[in-house]
This record gives structure tokens, C-alpha cells and sequence, in this order.
């Protein structure tokens, strides 16, 4: 690992550190979407189970007061940034400021129609212009966001304190973290075409199956980006094979998250209508929403780690998986 | 269908002319102001159930025409009238099933539109039957001198509308206009003229008289919200088919030629009803925004945007000046000759149909079934009252009542009179920056669940330990080292 912390040894006396020159054949020839597609590892999961990764993650952020603070104070800052830009509510929108992509992705398309429009009449790129640019502005915040908890966590994790160190990481990171907040965009637009050819079914499957999607194939990838030195494809592609792992229960905690996330930010909980002053209730109400974003994401973060050394780094052929039977 | 006239006999005599709200939004110019209307507070007058439907049955525009003694709504399969006085059942004639539309009232009769078919919610299993008509739209009017309940016979179910016009002291069909498709528009009377749209682009104008065709033409794919008229000129927006720009069409009154024709720059996909004022017309678009045009040429003066979309009802347009409501229920008011936008007021009240301005207040019905009142002037919150369990379709003012309609579990009319002695209230929009109550309700939810969850994490995170990243494996993991030649050896 190139970024200074220790790494975890592979234990002394169960194998060579001798690398033997490959006698095997060589890696099979990948397809387009080999790292998707292939065959899953084999074998039990070695993930921690769903229930103490959670109680990890969230001894993990309970832990960070800075982590603790900073949330309401992010929140007050982007807030009052978008009021003064001309968003008006609905303030459960809020919700959304630590949450997974595409999460945030898919409120982020609605803030912005809210907060970064043309001027009337607009045409062309006038027209489009500002709207992408501040889904990208809120993007690119969301990716910052979610690199700063990713590394914070990673920290903590690693070393049982935080220091700065987890910033000046964080910046490496926020690469990352923004090319999958693209990806989720491109899967939200996808989800949206799927709902508009399948109606009422398209909308479940399609937006929400999308954002599920989103959640279970590339949660890991801010997390791998903190702790190892890798290029973005190779994390991308690594956080699907983790999520891919069997036995490891990621598909039931991205449903299960996206569902509890999408209920918090369209219920009429306190703060769901237009409105510059969120009430005490609705501030509340967002700042433990946010906290279980974090709590999710350092939940991530810590099932990460703890198979980040059973992760091949090359998806499994299919010979080879078929001859271990 | 089974038609009945049901007839309050004391009502027949007492109608009389040059009543104050006597087509949709109180004028052929839409413009929803009523200058004599009443002040709020406002005290509940009376109530009257009419056969407007719930809220899975009903349809259209069912919104209220007063005249001086009665208020007369278009339901589902009846046209009913109840007097004014106490909202006691009036009159009540059958009508072929069809979406509901403002009718209006000239000196001495009602027109109105009928047929169409069930467009309700509750139809979309069931889909109503096709009995109609020819779609062949008639040069000529039909003159009917039977009763109203022989006519009515002539109506049945139909999948087209058709123009009637009955003789309000005797309620019997003077005649009737077949219209080539179904009409949402409800009736624009502008001079002599009876002005009706339909779902195929036609517009058609008969004389109010003799129900003759005056003039149709088609203006486009489909011409769907009221239309408006002043001057020389009647309005309509027209929507397209997938993929073209909406546009506003201003024809003459005289032959029903195009004057010209407004095209709103931009990505507009529909155009609401519009509100004709002096020498503007407004409309809202469904790209958010609100559009003043020209009425001598159809040029654009002005345009300012929304928060939210609009459910495409008309600006309501006063000399204090021109307010529209957003889906959302967000009332704005506009200058009506810079668009500069004066106030806005957030009810957070879902609104399915426009305002009306009284010279004190905007009245604004709601989704919840509360009308809010709002002062023109300061934009602050002034009244409100609940009118109904579901929504409020549409408003209607005299001198001395705001009369409403209502859908829900007591579908019908509902009437609030002034009261001075009624609560009143002055709340500011919610919109309106109040940067000390932002930090106080910040400071009072932040800083307690910080402190708890931070005292809550220490302990937890003791108790945890640290975590044991490197025996979370077990032995069935493939990794680059398990064919390594010397393990293997």
C-alpha cells in the first residue's frame, strides 16, 4: 500500500513470500464485461455477517466526533449555500448530503432542476447548461463527501484514530467516488428509460432496481480507493467482485438500505414541504437520516477490509472455477 | 341511462339578469376578479350536495356560474342549480355522462357541455359506452322546443360533446350544438357568441340566440383548457403532439380567423388556460413559467419562472396585480406590466385549480380542502378554512358569498359569507428567510443528537474493541497465492 499506513501481513509461516514466476497459463482474455459477468468466487464468505458489520460501522463513525459534527455542520453550510441559490424545499432532500450514490445521484437531478435553471426561453445548451452543471457541482460534492467518510472510516479501522491523513487522502479518493457518482448517474438515466417503456412495474424495477444496482455493485469501490493504491477501473471492477462474493448478504443490505433511504427522503417526515427554515424537528430528523448514510457507508468500509486480502485481483475463468468442483 | 328532471317549482320565475360570476372566472377574459367580493374572515353560509361526484368519479372542470339568486355547477350526469340565498335545491337536469366544464349564463339562458363519456377514474375499468352521435360536427344548430326532459332523451352517453343551451326561467333546451369531439373547455361567451374547443383542435362559435354556427375553425392537434377572450379577440392554447412547441392562438371573434399565432421560446410541451386583461394575455407553460403576450401583435413583454409546474389553471389578473399558483400550492404575485415578481406564499397545499382576487385577498382552493385566503398586498397568510375532506375544484364570488366546489365525501357546493367576529391570522410565507430561527432550530437538533451519539459511540466502540481485520478469512478463499509451486510442494 503506497499510502503510508500499515498494511496487513500475510501471516508468517503459512506461505512463501516467494512469488514463483507464473507457470500457469496465462490469464484468459477478458471480455467487456468480465469483471461484472464472470462466474463468482467460490467458497464461504469470509464477510463479516450483516449484523456485526453494522454494529461495526456504527461503532466505527460513533467513535469520529469530528465525523459526528461535521454532518450537521455540512448539512447547515449546503443548505444555506443552496437557499442562497434559490432552492426553497423540500428540505428532506437533505437527507440525501452522506448517502450512497446513486442515492444522491437521483436527488440531486431534482435539486438542480430546482436551483440551476436557464433563463426562460433558453434554448440549446443555454437551456441545458445550467442544469448540468449543477447536477455535476452537486456531484462532485457528493463525491467529496463520501471520500472523506470512506477515508475517516478506513482510518479508524485501520489504525483506531483519525488523523489528517484521512483528507489529504480523501482527495485522492474523490476520483473515485466521482466517476461512480457518473456511473450511478448513467444507471439512473438507464432506470428512467426502463420505467418510461415499463410503467408502474418499470418504476419499481427500473428506478429503484437501479439505484439498488448502484448501491450493491459500487459501494465498495470509495472504500478500496482509501485503503489501496489502485487505478479507478481496477477499483470499480474490484468493488463488484466484493459485492458479487457469495454468502456475503450485499445484495440484501443495498435493498435493504436504498428502501429505508427512499422512505426517509419521500415520506412526509417534518421538513417535506416548501420551505427556507427547517424546523427543529426537521433538522433532527435529517442529521440521524445523514448518520445512518455515514453508518451504511463505514459499514461498507469495514466489510471491506475485512476480505480485502481474499479479493482476487482478476475475475475467476470459468475453467479454472469448474475444475476446482 | 335514465334521465329525471327534478325541479324546484319557486325557482323558475326568480331568474334574473346580469349575474356577477356568470361564466368561468367570473369573465370572458378568465380574469377571476371579483371587485365587489367580500373581505375574509369568512363564516361557513351553507352547504348543498350536488352530483359532482367523489373523488374517483368525478371529472373535468366542475366549477361554480352565479347568478344573482342561484350558483350552477355541471356534474357527472346532471346540471344542478341551488339558490343562492340558502343553498337550497333549485333545479336539477339530466345531462349526457361526460367530463364536467364551466358553463355560463346570458340574460336568460345557460349553456353548457354534455357528453364525452366517463373520463373519471372510476372509469378506467369500466370504460363508459359509445352511443353518440355522428363526430360529424353540425353547420347548424338543433332547435329544440320540447321539455327539457325530452331532450334529454336525445342525450344519450355519448363519446363527443354537445352544446346545449336551456331557458333558465323554464329550464327547457332551446337547442343544441353536436361538437366534433370531446370538449374540456366549457363555454366562453363573449358578446353574442357561445365559443367552444374541442380535443380535435376545432373551435367552434354559434350564436347564443339561435344556436347557428357562427364559424369553426381548426386551430391545431388539440385545443384543451378554457379559453379566454377580450376585445375582438378569443384565446386558446393549443397542445401538440409529442416532440413540437405549444402555442397560443389568438383568433378573430368576427370570422374566427388567425390574428397569430404565439410560440413560447423554449422546451414548452403545453400551455395552460389563459387570462385576457386589457391588452395582455397570460398563460403559465409547462416549462414553470408564467408568459405576458402582447394581444395586438402576440408578442412576448414578459416572463418569469415558477418554482414548481402548474396545474395549467389561469393567472388570475387584477389591478393590484397578476397571481398564479403553482402545483405545489406556491401563489405568486407579478407586476402586470414588468413581471417583476412582488411575493410569493408557499400554502405547501397541493393546487389543482387557480385563484380568484377579491380587492382585499386571493382566495386560493386546495387538494386538502381548505381554501386559503392570502392579503394582495403583503402576501401574508390571512385566512383559511377547511371546505371540504378532498379537494376544492373551483371558486365563484358575489357581492356577499364565495362559493365553492367541492368533491370528497360531500361532493357538491359549499358557501362562506364575511364574518367579522371570525378568526384571522397573519402568517409569512415559508419562503421567506428567517436566518436566526434557521440557526436556533439547527443549534437545538444539532447539539444534543452530536453530544448523544458521541457519548454513545465511546462506550459502544470500547466495548467492540478493535476490530480483527485479518481473521475475518477462512481457508476457501482464492487468492494469487494458493497455486504457488511451493505451497504446492
Amino acid at each position: 500500500m503506497s499510502n503510508g499506513k500499515k498494511r496487513k501481513k500475510r501471516p508468517a509461516g503459512t506461505a512463501s513470500t516467494y512469488r514463483a514466476p507464473a507457470k500457469n497459463a496465462a490469464p484468459p482474455r477478458r471480455g467487456l464485461l468480465d469483471g461484472i459477468l464472470a462466474p463468482r468466487t467460490p467458497g464461504a464468505s469470509p464477510m463479516p455477517r450483516l449484523r456485526s458489520s453494522l454494529a461495526r460501522g456504527a461503532a466505527t463513525v460513533l467513535a469520529i466526533p469530528w465525523l459526528l459534527l461535521g454532518i450537521p455542520v455540512t448539512m447547515l453550510v449546503v443548505w444555506s449555500l443552496l437557499v442562497t441559490l434559490g432552492f426553497q424545499g423540500p428540505f428532506t432532500m437533505m437527507g440525501v448530503t452522506f448517502a450512497i450514490p446513486p442515492l444522491t445521484t437521483f436527488t440531486d437531478a431534482q435539486l438542480a432542476g430546482k436551483t440551476f435553471r436557464a433563463t426562460v426561453g433558453a434554448t440549446g445548451f443555454a437551456s441545458a447548461g445550467p442544469g448540468l452543471l449543477g447536477i455535476s457541482s452537486l456531484l462532485l460534492f457528493h463525491a467529496a463527501a463520501g471520500a472523506v467518510v470512506a477515508t475517516v472510516s478506513v482510518e479508524k479501522l485501520r489504525t483506531g484514530s483519525v488523523s489528517m491523513w484521512a483528507i489529504r487522502r480523501a482527495s485522492h479518493v474523490v476520483r473515485t467516488t466521482a466517476v461512480v457518482g457518473f456511473i450511478s448517474l448513467g444507471l439512473l438515466i438507464a432506470g428512467n428509460v426502463l420505467a418510461a417503456f415499463l410503467g408502474g412495474i418499470g418504476l419499481i424495477f427500473g428506478l429503484i432496481g437501479s439505484m439498488v444496482v448502484g448501491v450493491y455493485l459500487f459501494g465498495f469501490a470509495p472504500a478500496i480507493a482509501a485503503d489501496e493504491e489502485r487505478r479507478i477501473s481496477d477499483t470499480i471492477l474490484r468493488s463488484v467482485r466484493v459485492a458479487r462474493m457469495p454468502g456475503s448478504a450485499n445484495l440484501w443490505l443495498a435493498v435493504g438500505y436504498v428502501l429505508v433511504a427512499l422512505v426517509a427522503l419521500i415520506a412526509p417526515l417534518p421538513g417535506a414541504s416548501v420551505g427556507v427554515t427547517p424546523t427543529i424537528t426537521a433538522w433532527a430528523v435529517a442529521i440521524v437520516v445523514n448518520v445512518m448514510n455515514v453508518i451504511v457507508q463505514s459499514t461498507l468500509v469495514y466489510r471491506y477490509l475485512a476480505v480485502a486480502p481474499s479479493v482476487s485481483d482478476q475475475p475467476v475463468p470459468r475453467k479454472a472455477r469448474a475444475s476446482r468442483r | 341511462m335514465a334521465f329525471a328532471l327534478v325541479a324546484a317549482p319557486a325557482a323558475a320565475s326568480s331568474i334574473s339578469s346580469g349575474g356577477p360570476w356568470l361564466q368561468f372566472q367570473g369573465d370572458a377574459g378568465r380574469t377571476g376578479f371579483s371587485p365587489q367580493a367580500p373581505a375574509p374572515p369568512y363564516t361557513l353560509a351553507w352547504e348543498a350536495a350536488t352530483g359532482l361526484g367523489d373523488a374517483t368519479h368525478v371529472s373535468g372542470l366542475p366549477v361554480p356560474v352565479l347568478t344573482d339568486t342561484l350558483a350552477i355547477v355541471v356534474g357527472r350526469e346532471e346540471v344542478t342549480a341551488v339558490q343562492i340565498g340558502d343553498g337550497s335545491a333549485a333545479w336539477t337536469l339530466p345531462r349526457a355522462l361526460g367530463p364536467s366544464s364551466p358553463p355560463a349564463v346570458t340574460d336568460d339562458e345557460l349553456l353548457y357541455l354534455e357528453g364525452g363519456g366517463d373520463e373519471s377514474a372510476s372509469a378506467s375499468a369500466t370504460p363508459s359506452a359509445s352511443t353518440g352521435p355522428s363526430a360529424t360536427p353540425s353547420t347548424s344548430a338543433s332547435r329544440s322546443a320540447s321539455a327539457s326532459s325530452s331532450a334529454a332523451a336525445e342525450s344519450p352517453t355519448t363519446t363527443t360533446s354537445t352544446l346545449v343551451a336551456i331557458d333558465l326561467a323554464t329550464r327547457k333546451r332551446l337547442w343544441t350544438m353536436p361538437l366534433s369531439d370531446v370538449s374540456h373547455t366549457g363555454v366562453l361567451v363573449t358578446g353574442d357568441l357561445a365559443i367552444v374547443g374541442a380535443d380535435d383542435g376545432t373551435i367552434t362559435a354559434a350564436s347564443t340566440r339561435t344556436g347557428e354556427q357562427v364559424w369553426s375553425v381548426d386551430v391545431g392537434d388539440h385545443v384543451l383548457p378554457p379559453m379566454s377572450a377580450t376585445g375582438d379577440l378569443v384565446f386558446a392554447s393549443v397542445r401538440p403532439e409529442l416532440r413540437q412547441t405549444a402555442t397560443l392562438v389568438a383568433l378573430q371573434l368576427n370570422d374566427g380567423s388567425q390574428r397569430w399565432r404565439y410560440e413560447p421560446s423554449g422546451t414548452v410541451l403545453d400551455l395552460g388556460a389563459s387570462t385576457a386583461a386589457g391588452d395582455t394575455v397570460y398563460v403559465v407553460a409547462s416549462d414553470s413559467t408564467i408568459r405576458a403576450v402582447s394581444t395586438a401583435d402576440g408578442s412576448q413583454r414578459w416572463a418569469a419562472s415558477l418554482y414548481s409546474p402548474t396545474a395549467g389553471s389561469p393567472p388570475a389578473v387584477s389591478d393590484q396585480g397578476v397571481f398564479v399558483t403553482d402545483q405545489s400550492g406556491t401563489v405568486y404575485s407579478f407586476d402586470p406590466s414588468t413581471g417583476a415578481e412582488r411575493w410569493r406564499f408557499a400554502t405547501n397545499l397541493f393546487a389543482v385549480s387557480g385563484p380568484i382576487v377579491t380587492p382585499d385577498a386571493l382566495l386560493q382552493p386546495t387538494s386538502n380542502g381548505t381554501i386559503v385566503a392570502i392579503d394582495v398586498a403583503s402576501g401574508h397568510q390571512i385566512w383559511h378554512a377547511s371546505a371540504s375532506d378532498s379537494v376544492v375544484i373551483g371558486l365563484a364570488a358575489t357581492p356577499d358569498l364565495i362559493v365553492a366546489t367541492r368533491t370528497g365525501s360531500s361532493p357538491g357546493l359549499v358557501a362562506f359569507a364575511p364574518d367579522a367576529t371570525a378568526a384571522t391570522e397573519d402568517i409569512t410565507s415559508p419562503t421567506t428567510a428567517d436566518p436566526v430561527g434557521l440557526m436556533v432550530g439547527w443549534l437545538a437538533a444539532a447539539v444534543p443528537i452530536t453530544v448523544a451519539l458521541a457519548l454513545l459511540g465511546r462506550p459502544l466502540y470500547r466495548k467492540m474493541g478493535s476490530p480483527d481485520l485479518a481473521t475475518d478469512t477462512d481457508d476457501d478463499i482464492v487468492d494469487p497465492w494458493e497455486s504457488d509451486p511451493e505451497d504446492e510442494a
